[in-house]
């Protein structure tokens, strides 16, 4: 029975999770992206269900920021991220600070 | 004012997140470091010296305002060098920041350099309509 992927060797679990990213390129950034907008918009959704109003940048910041650490910790195994990716979590980090900065007027806090 | 301290702050914080990420990386001798692309690295040069240029400017503006003086009986304000903070600097901050962002993620292609072209140009207007309206009539809206 021939398989779409190639197998990760589970006798050797150490490595499972690299071999999983490598054999399925989109593993890493489905699962950051997934990270993103369970913050993202579960924080907006409770936000506003609590005080009736949702402070978007900021929770992109929040969602953000979690992503940025994440993937800088998996920066540290080999394999496991690739640099084209963090690049792009940084990016998306200043933006949503831009987007946050921009936003707020001299009286906010 | 507002304008050009989000500005400064925009660029105080894409700062930080870089140097944390690099130092992060040299701390744990990380597979991955930011530091090894050459666009991430000439931004953090680039918003640095955005950011120190402003400090400069700063400085010299609010030397010019305690060494000024009024004379006695004059009621307006002949010049408008109390508000010559220049937004050069901070919008040249942002420009970078959106721009090489925008071209790690999309690619260079040349339609977002139209959009942030028009885009910087508002902010600058809208700063100096604030720095009008500020010496001018008193503080804006």
């Amino acid at each position: 029975m021939s398989y779409l992927f190639t197998f990760p060797n589970a006798t050797t679990p150490d490595n499972i999770l690299i071999q999983t990213a490598t054999s399925v390129p989109s593993l890493i950034p489905a699962f950051l992206l997934f990270v993103f907008f369970m913050i993202f918009l579960g924080g907006i959704s409770r936000q506003k269900l609590r005080t009736g109003t949702a402070d978007y940048p900021m929770w992109a910041v929040v969602a953000s920021l979690g992503i940025f650490m994440l993937s800088l910790i998996m920066g540290i195994v080999p394999g496991l991220i690739s640099l084209e990716y963090t690049v792009i979590v940084v990016v998306i980090t200043i933006f949503s600070g831009v987007w946050l900065f921009l936003d707020r007027k001299v009286n906010e806090q | 004012m507002q304008w050009i301290i989000s500005l400064m702050v925009i660029g105080l914080f894409a700062i930080a997140i870089l140097s944390f990420a690099i130092g992060f990386a040299n701390d744990n001798s990380s597979s991955i470091n930011i530091a090894n692309d050459p666009q991430i690295n000439t931004l953090k040069i680039q918003t640095i010296g955005n950011v120190t240029s402003f400090e400069g400017e700063s400085e010299s503006t609010y030397a010019s305002i305690i060494n000024s003086t009024i004379a006695a009986g004059s009621t307006t304000t002949t010049g408008s060098g109390q508000y010559a903070i220049t937004a050069g600097s901070s919008v040249g901050a942002a420009r970078n920041i959106l721009l090489i962002g925008y071209q790690k993620i999309f690619g260079t292609g040349s339609g977002f350099g139209i959009f942030i072209t028009t885009f910087l140009g508002i902010i600058g207007f809208i700063t100096i309509l604030y720095v009008v309206k500020l010496w001018r009539a008193g503080l804006p809206d």
